[in-house]
């Protein structure tokens, strides 16, 4: 019994999938579907209440699962995050005749899948928690069926997909015939004996990095990212910009920290290396783009890229992991927002706006604007937004574990990212409407959850203290002692 | 001693019959060729299961991937049109890169995967009551896990092919 209160809150959110396909096939066909996206919020709101008071801290189901301060801290964020997606696709559902029913299942099965990566204690529950968490997110990119654009990225994503998950499949195959157990807190034990003077763990240690790699959009990783996020439908572009990456660096955090920790010296560059790459190719990229979607997607390949930066930094202890979870939050909360905004501008097929389509939307909907430029600024990492304070948590760190070149590079994207997030506020508030702007949504529920977000992103801003300390808990149980 | 020689034989065969049937599932030009040397490579894979003592595992083997998907992957076949092809993808003309890709991966794990130490050994007296354990109280949570999985897969797969409203009318 104890077992199954343990993973209560995924029981919940998989009940409440099967629970929306069920009602969705009882509505007729051509029903109002908007409120599946309440019953959804609803459910994942119960979910989230569920995790404190039921479940208990410790292992369960023969040390398969971990209930730790990151469990808890990883559940609310993919609950959160989900319900943020889910708010802000009915309106753009309904017009392009996606299935609601199924957009809604599909975002929650993809929730488990990342629930239980951050529960994970062993290979087995972490790989199956990745795909769990992947295999719908490749269905959702291919969602707005007669689109090609939306074909090409869910069969982009699908078969990238699958090889980093035979690479990472491999290397966990690698790592259990090294060790000869599939339990983090024996790899570790393991591993920290041999350290990396024998090749099998090299061998295993090279292809669960490019696996994990793959799976957060690490340069020379990405080239995935920019179709996928593209092509797919925009509140779809916005779940899988956010969830899947957070969910990719919990497994990070649960298995390089956690389970390969002792090899850190080894990776720790590796990853070091990689953060600066992966900033730096993203936002120079970023620069060179007109349409604000595929800019968006470059950006988050950068922000990936800062995330790793602290990943790296791991020899700074807690407040490395807490650096890490506390900017997985804030990008989580600004990136969906700033994707989610382009749901303003109804345009034909999966393309987001281009800049100059974006001409005079301050005019027509002031508010709308406001909070596209918050969530903008924020990316940039201009006080007094979560942005802002989610890279100073991060450069902390850096330069506490002696990487002051990263800390500098850091630095020098912030600038380069500046450009390029900025223009869009330009065109946001200083140019006139004119034949080139495209037409405009207004819809209730995404000016609310757009709202309510902004206004989060600003108050982290301002109070990121308590978060931050939460953050610190969190990831106080990753390092295994 | 004769019986661990027989064994030695015994993969040996399996083994080359598997990479090499494995290797001609990639490289024959027709497709139903192709699923039919897959299906041998399963058929191989379950003898395997035998040597290892695991005769249960090899029945499903035979059951679920010789016998199910196999056919699946025919009826595929036979469902989609097959045009003559007489151009080459972009990966289809990596040959020499794959080769050497391989080969870079191949002789570490020959080197390596002999060092592995050897798992716990079956008692005796078949398979069924461990995997039984195993799958429904050891690994239940990733059982779960699985199932959850394939709900979700088929949920993903069953909405990128139905047909729409207009059609079905």
């Amino acid at each position: 019994m104890s077992n199954v209160l343990a993973v209560m809150p995924e029981i919940v959110v998989t009940v409440v999938a099967t629970l929306v396909l069920l009602v969705d096939t009882m509505l007729p066909r051509r029903a109002e579907r908007g409120w599946l996206a309440l019953l959804t919020v609803a459910g994942l709101l119960v979910a989230l209440v569920s995790g404190p008071f039921v479940t208990v801290p410790g292992t369960a189901f023969n040390g398969f699962v971990q209930i730790d301060t990151f469990t808890t801290f990883s559940r609310v964020v993919f609950i959160v995050l989900a319900i943020f997606a889910v708010l802000v696709a009915p309106g753009y559902l309904a017009r392009h005749d996606i299935p609601a029913g199924e957009y809604y299942a599909i975002v929650l099965f993809s929730t488990v899948g990342a629930m239980t990566i951050a529960l994970s204690n062993d290979l087995i529950t972490l790989f199956l928690g990745i795909e769990l968490m992947s295999i719908p997110v490749y269905a959702l990119a291919g969602m707005q069926r007669h689109d090609r654009y939306s074909n090409e990225a869910a069969l982009k994503y699908f078969l990238l997909g699958a090889f980093s998950s035979s690479l990472l499949l491999y290397g966990f195959a690698w790592l259990y015939g090294v060790t000869g157990t599939t339990e983090f807190g024996p790899i570790a034990a393991a591993v920290a004996r041999t350290g990396l003077a024998d090749g099998p763990t090299l061998i295993a240690l090279a292809l669960v990095t490019a696996g994990l790699s793959f799976k957060a959009a690490v340069v020379p990783f990405h080239q995935w990212t920019p179709d996928a996020y593209d092509g797919a439908p925009t509140p779809a572009t916005a779940f899988m910009s956010v969830a899947p990456k957070a969910a990719a660096f919990a497994a990070i955090l649960r298995l390089m920290v956690g389970g390969l920790g002792p090899l850190g010296t080894d990776w720790g560059i590796a990853f070091a290396v990689l953060a600066a790459v992966t900033m730096t190719l993203g936002n120079v990229v970023a620069l060179a783009q007109t349409n604000v979607k595929r800019m968006l997607a470059y950006s988050s390949v950068a922000h990936t890229g800062y995330i790793l930066a602290a990943v790296a930094a791991y020899r700074a202890g807690d407040s490395a992991g807490a650096a890490v979870l506390f900017y997985v939050i804030a990008y989580g909360l600004m990136n969906l927002g700033a994707f989610a905004c382009l749901l303003y501008f109804d345009i034909e097929g999966t393309r987001g706006a281009t800049l100059m389509e974006l001409n005079g939307f301050a005019r027509q909907e002031p508010l709308g604007a406001l909070t596209f430029a918050i969530f903008l600024i924020s990316l940039t990492g201009i006080p007094p937004t979560v942005g802002f304070v989610a890279k100073v948590f991060v450069i902390q760190p850096v330069l506490d574990a002696g990487l002051t070149w990263l800390a500098v590079i850091i630095a020098l994207n912030a600038v380069l990212a500046a450009f390029y997030y900025l223009r869009v506020v330009v065109h946001l508030y200083m140019h006139e409407t004119d034949e080139r702007s495209a037409p405009i949504i207004s819809e209730r529920m995404l000016n609310v959850s757009l709202g309510v977000s902004a206004l989060a992103v600003v108050v982290l801003g301002v109070l990121p203290d308590g978060l931050y300390a939460w953050a610190l808990q969190a990831a106080a149980p990753l390092v295994l002692r | 001693m004769t019986f661990d020689f027989l064994e030695m034989v015994l993969f040996a065969i399996l083994a080359i019959a598997i990479v090499g049937a494995g290797a001609a599932v990639v490289l024959v030009g027709r497709i139903t060729s192709a699923a039919l040397f897959m299906a041998f490579t399963f058929l191989c894979m379950a003898g395997m299961f035998l040597l290892l003592g695991a005769e249960t595992i090899a029945a499903f083997q035979v059951l679920i991937y010789v016998g199910a998907i196999t056919v699946l992957i025919l009826y595929g076949v036979m469902f989609t049109p097959q045009g003559s092809r007489d151009y080459g993808l972009f990966f289809q003309k990596q040959t020499p890169w794959a080769i050497v890709f391989v080969a870079f991966l191949a002789v570490p794990v020959m080197v390596f995967a002999s060092s592995f130490q050897d798992g716990r050994p079956l008692a005796r007296g078949g398979d069924l009551v461990p995997l039984a354990t195993s799958l429904f109280g050891d690994f239940a949570y990733p059982f779960e896990v699985a199932s959850v999985l394939l709900l979700a897969a088929l949920v993903g797969a069953i909405v990128l092919v139905k047909r729409d409203d207009e059609e079905i009318r």
